[in-house]
């Protein structure tokens, strides 16, 4: 045990992993209450804009038989009394603003607004809905709006009607409080339960890693379970009485109609096709259990869906009754039930979502259980177990931001509500991983001079600053600012960070320092962008690079706690431009590097960090979905690399690895371009997966023995930090490449060209590869 | 016309439209407008754009009164009033004023004037431009026909069918096209076509004398649904027919306002005002953007309206299902549009 472990009283080892279990349990509930907060602030929102969509039509109908579609707008003079009259019809709307094809308010239920602009935003989604139903979120609240067209197909305007989210507040306030009341009830006990469950566990003489996380997760599980049932309940509260609301919305419309059929000359009973108009709402409107028309003594005249025998005594809960008034005598309703399971249906949506938070649950209880074991007085490779927590901490940093960071950047970059050329979203990508591969050799010599543990402070410390300024960014060249300091927090902390993990396992005990090291990295890979791209569809984006700022200073905690070595005159010798040209001029060298490595690590960061989110978006996903895709390759990774790795035993099965595990790649890719959805995007990942941890081991090894005589020469580091730097150049050129070809061939092309091309650089280095094969065995029999 | 000097000519055409329009941006313009039956809806809604886009040009107006004879006397002051733009109602007019475009005679037919026809059937089949999409010539236009299976959709959301009655005059090449179009739907969608064609005289001219009996037979056949196609003889008789049809208890369908308004029950027809409106907003096109009618494809309105006669539905009990009162056109001969 290094000597400078602090010295702790008995009982700290429980005590810390008492504290896992409660920060466990506090990581579920904060997830789980603001995912299904969201959850039910989307499904209120969704029914809300539906009724106001519901209004646009109307409305838009009844200017259609003012008109009779003639030609201006402008020349309907009782246009503005329209409006308001459609304005005071609906409780929810604020004002309604008719707007032309330049965005121009030609009228409105508010006089003063005439003659103003609309922002440019709401006139692009107003252009791009074309005849449909359109809704946005601008500076302003809420629109929804339709288009009017003449039977030639002009625009002749467009309807924006404005609404307040008051009910939607005035909802959420009731269901936040029982949603934050359910929490603490359910989660405090799950706490409780793991903590007695972990405490009992650690009194005992060895506590091992896997009880201990189970201890801790088993509680959270059915906690996660009841707050389920119980947050039904609050949906059920508040999601009935407004899909009531809007089923009342759609029976107005209904009504209109058999009011004309009625006026038409038709009695109500021989009206015609009335229950197929009925089940056409219930087929747009699945939250309607059924609907009928009863006539006023109460029998059903019409009716779709599973009518229940006391339709015609208004029992208030759950219906919404539409009075059919013909010249103030009822002589009839319209019924709507509401199906309460409907918000099942909205619920189960989540559960994807919810098992990402278990699973993530899972390896921060393993990683902290880990974390308090390991650096407890006594364990065994105590210092070096500490790097492990701060590594993990700062990369989940980056890591939370990697769903978002193109289409953030693509926002920022973007004006006026236009999106930016693709190159231009690649270009922080590509500038940060440039910081990281030229900065690399830079900041491990200059973290031995200084000390590795001053190095990660100072490296963490950029870094957080670095993503709260991203996370305040006004502008492109702003965030391009602030990303490059997160590149150089991330390669300050990742080259300190090895270098430590060098410095106190030493010669014999390098490997599994670099295991302890890579762990770290691959937790921190599974963990940061499945829970980012949740955080970033439930919180904003800013909110995301917010929370990885704050990461970064907890990550300083265990930072400070490391035992201080003074700094002392690098022993590496930088990597020069000699030394580079000299490795490259060995052919099968430069082989490998240019047709196996380099092109590798291209499709790894251009396809996965830079097309996937892109086109996930495209495809009409969040941005947890697209978090999703890139756990899954950090999963596919810790789970396949050991194994792969045992498998590369000679030159031939080594070679076969890189060559195969980069076609498999090339098939991934090209597969997401001939399946474009979803099947698509996880045949990309998985292939993507896969071939890169058949390929990773294996090529490394490949230097070494493609490299013996420059190993003898320059040392093995040298030779591995050069091939290091060049392969970091393909991942600068990842985000380029793809951008351009996204930009010039969209993504399909880009997929094609990226699979195929991998697929040629295989061939190319395989064969060439294993013709070099030959002399080697003899030179190697000459030794 | 070979199909190199069309091009040749297309794009001089071309070439020659912008500055002329920039010269007549800057004085009033004329139009020399020629009818077949006097004013119709078309040339108010053709009107109407025109003064609400500012569109300076000042209207002469032509009428044959359906008379075919009338025409060269009418091209004839056309030549002399030396208009901007020619604007031809119907395939006869536009026929006997331009010319099909594989026999232009330059003696009758007007040449070096641009020209917008409106309110023809079918441009291609009546040989006034060999395609929609490019017209090849100095003249484009607008054709109110609704495409068949958008008619039949509209049939079959009414009251659906399985056999469908059809009444032509076997002598015109644009009912013949009409039966074949319908004949094929009904292969595609599964539904029998039942025909009746007019018995035709010794001179090869329909005879609707046994009107009638026609629509009778194809009741007891089992006809469904009575369609009407846009047959000329057809719609001089319609109102015997359609009273008939529906007397024995057959709803039927128009492909045509005028069919329409003889008294079928519905139809998918153009807004006769809105086919004007298309019509002028392509003369526009010319006139003040300087775009070569050899450029612009002939087209059909995107929407067209679904009127339905209330009188002729509420006497064969057959109301319009509820959703068609959203956007049917409703007409109810005691009291007018609704």
């Amino acid at each position: 045990m290094p000597p400078n472990t602090d010295p702790a009283p008995a009982g700290a080892g429980v005590r810390r992993l008492l504290a896992v279990a409660l920060v466990v349990c506090l990581f579920g509930a904060l997830m789980a209450t603001v995912l299904t907060r969201a959850k039910l602030e989307q499904g209120l929102s969704q029914i809300i804009q539906a009724r106001v969509v519901s209004a646009a039509r109307e409305l838009a109908r009844s200017v259609e038989r003012a008109q009779g579609l003639g030609l201006s707008l402008a020349e309907l003079d009782t246009l503005p009394a329209l409006l308001e009259r459609h304005r005071r019809s609906e409780p929810l709307l604020d004002r309604i603003d008719v707007f032309d094809e330049e965005g121009r308010i030609v009228a409105s239920s508010r006089a003063d607004r005439v003659g103003a602009l609309v922002p440019g935003e709401l006139r692009r989604v107003a252009q791009v809905a074309d005849e449909l139903p359109w809704a946005v979120t601008g500076d302003d609240g809420p629109v929804a709006g339709v288009s009017l067209r003449t039977g030639y197909g002009l625009v002749i305007g467009h309807f924006g009607l404005h609404y307040a989210e008051r009910e939607l507040a005035a909802a959420m306030a009731v269901a936040d409080r029982r949603l934050v009341g359910a929490a603490a009830v359910c989660f405090g006990l799950a706490a409780l339960c793991s903590m007695i469950a972990v405490g009992w566990l650690a009194r005992r003489r060895r506590s091992p890693r896997w009880p201990l996380t189970a201890a801790c997760l088993l509680p959270l599980v059915l906690a996660m379970a009841v707050f389920g049932l119980e947050s039904q309940r609050a949906f059920s509260e508040q999601l009935v009485p407004q899909a009531a609301h809007k089923a009342a919305a759609l029976g107005s419309g209904l009504a209109g109609l058999i009011d004309r059929a009625r006026g038409a000359g038709f009695t109500f009973r021989s009206l015609y096709g009335v229950d197929q108009a009925m089940r056409e709402l219930r087929q747009h409107n699945p939250e309607l259990a059924f609907v009928a028309a009863i006539d006023a003594d109460g029998a059903v005249v019409f009716a779709d869906g599973p009518v229940p025998r006391d339709v015609a005594r208004d029992t208030g809960d759950g219906r919404a009754v539409v009075p059919l008034v013909d010249q103030g005598q009822r002589y009839g309703s319209l019924v709507f039930g509401i199906d309460p399971s409907f918000v099942r249906g909205l619920l189960a949506d989540m559960r994807l979502d919810v098992a990402v938070v278990l699973l993530v649950a899972l390896v921060l209880a393993s990683e902290l259980v880990r974390h308090a074991n390991g650096t407890a007085p006594g364990a065994p490779d105590g210092a070096l177990m500490r790097i492990r927590a701060p590594v993990f901490t700062f990369i989940l940093a980056e890591e939370l931001t990697r769903p978002c960071l193109p289409a953030y950047v693509g926002r920022l970059a973007g004006s006026d509500g236009q999106a930016a050329a693709p190159l231009v979203v690649g270009l922080p990508i590509a500038l940060f991983m440039l910081i990281v591969a030229v900065g690399q050799p830079a900041f491990g010599r200059w973290s031995e001079r200084i000390g590795r543990r001053r190095a990660l402070i100072a490296g963490a410390s950029i870094g957080a600053v670095g993503f709260a300024g991203s996370a305040l960014a006004q502008g492109l060249f702003e965030l391009v600012a602030w990303r490059a300091l997160c590149a150089a927090g991330y390669g300050i902390v990742f080259a300190a960070g090895q270098g430590y993990v060098l410095e106190q396992a030493g010669g014999s005990g390098r490997t599994r320092g670099f295991a302890v090291f890579v762990g770290a990295i691959m937790a921190a890979t599974v963990c940061g962008p499945s829970i980012g791209g949740i955080l970033a569809d439930q919180l904003g984006q800013r909110a995301t690079f917010a929370l990885a700022a704050a990461l970064c200073l907890l990550a300083l905690a265990p930072m400070l706690a490391l035992p201080a070595q003074p700094g002392h005159p690098p022993q590496s010798a930088a990597i020069g431009a000699g030394s580079l040209i000299r490795l490259l001029a060995n052919r099968r060298f430069a082989v490998l590097t240019v047709f196996a490595a380099i092109p590798a690590k291209v499709l790894l960061i251009g396809v996965l960090f830079y097309l996937v989110p892109l086109y996930v978006a495209e495809l009409g996903h969040g941005q947890a979905a697209a978090g999703r895709l890139i756990m899954l390759y950090g999963l596919l990774m810790v789970v396949l690399v050991p194994l792969a790795a045992r498998r590369g035993e000679t030159f031939a099965r080594r070679l076969a690895l890189v060559t195969g595990g980069l076609g498999v790649t090339g098939a991934g890719v090209l597969a997401a371009a001939a399946m474009p959805d979803q099947a698509g995007l996880l045949a990309l990942v998985g292939l993507l997966g896969l071939g890169q941890a058949l390929a990773i081991s294996a090529q490394s090894a490949l230097v070494g023995e493609l490299c013996r005589d420059e190993v003898a020469d320059h040392g093995v580091d040298a030779v591995y930090g050069a091939y290091r730097m060049l392969e970091r150049l393909g991942n600068v050129a990842g985000p380029l490449v793809a951008g351009a070809l996204l930009s010039t061939v969209g993504f399909g092309g880009a997929f094609s060209v990226l699979g195929a091309t991998a697929m040629v650089c295989a061939l190319v280095s395989g064969l060439v590869l294993a013709r070099a094969r030959a002399p080697l065995t003899a030179a190697q029999s000459a030794t | 016309m070979n199909t190199r000097r069309r091009l040749i000519l297309a794009a001089a055409a071309a070439a020659a439209w912008p500055a002329l329009a920039a010269a007549r941006a800057q004085r009033r313009l004329t139009i020399s407008a020629v009818t077949f039956r006097g004013r119709t809806r078309v040339e108010d809604g053709f009107e109407a754009y025109l003064a609400a886009r500012r569109v300076p040009a000042d209207i002469r107006w032509h009428d044959i009164a359906r008379d075919k004879a009338r025409l060269p006397a009418i091209v004839e002051a056309i030549r002399r009033e030396r208009p901007d733009l020619v604007y031809t109602w119907g395939t006869t007019v536009s026929l006997g004023v331009l010319g099909p475009y594989d026999g232009i005679d330059p003696a009758r037919h007007l040449t070096d004037v641009p020209a917008v026809f409106t309110l023809v059937a079918d441009p291609v089949g009546a040989r006034l431009v060999p395609s929609m999409a490019s017209p090849a010539r100095a003249l484009t236009g607008v054709t109110h026909m609704a495409p068949l299976d958008a008619q039949i959709r509209a049939m079959s959301s009414y009251r659906r069918f399985e056999r469908l009655g059809l009444i032509y005059s076997p002598s015109e090449q644009n009912s013949r096209l009409v039966v074949a179009g319908i004949e094929a739907l009904g292969r595609r969608n599964r539904f029998e076509v039942l025909t009746r064609p007019f018995p035709l005289d010794g001179d090869g001219r329909p005879d609707g004398a046994g009107a009638e009996q026609l629509v009778d037979a194809l009741r007891q056949d089992g006809a469904e649904w009575l369609y009407l196609p846009p047959d000329s003889f057809l719609t001089t008789i319609a109102p015997r027919i359609l009273a008939r049809a529906t007397e024995i208890g057959l709803p039927t369908f128009a492909s045509t306002e005028a069919l329409v308004r003889a008294g079928a029950l519905t139809g998918v027809v153009s807004g006769y005002e809105s086919v004007g409106q298309f019509t002028a907003f392509k003369a526009e096109q010319i006139l003040i953007h300087g775009r070569s009618p050899a450029s612009i494809p002939v087209e059909t309105l995107t929407r067209f309206s679904l009127p339905v006669n209330l009188a002729v539905a509420r006497r064969l009990g057959l109301p319009p299902p509820l959703a068609m009162f959203d956007y049917a056109e409703l007409i109810d001969t005691d009291g007018g549009t609704r």
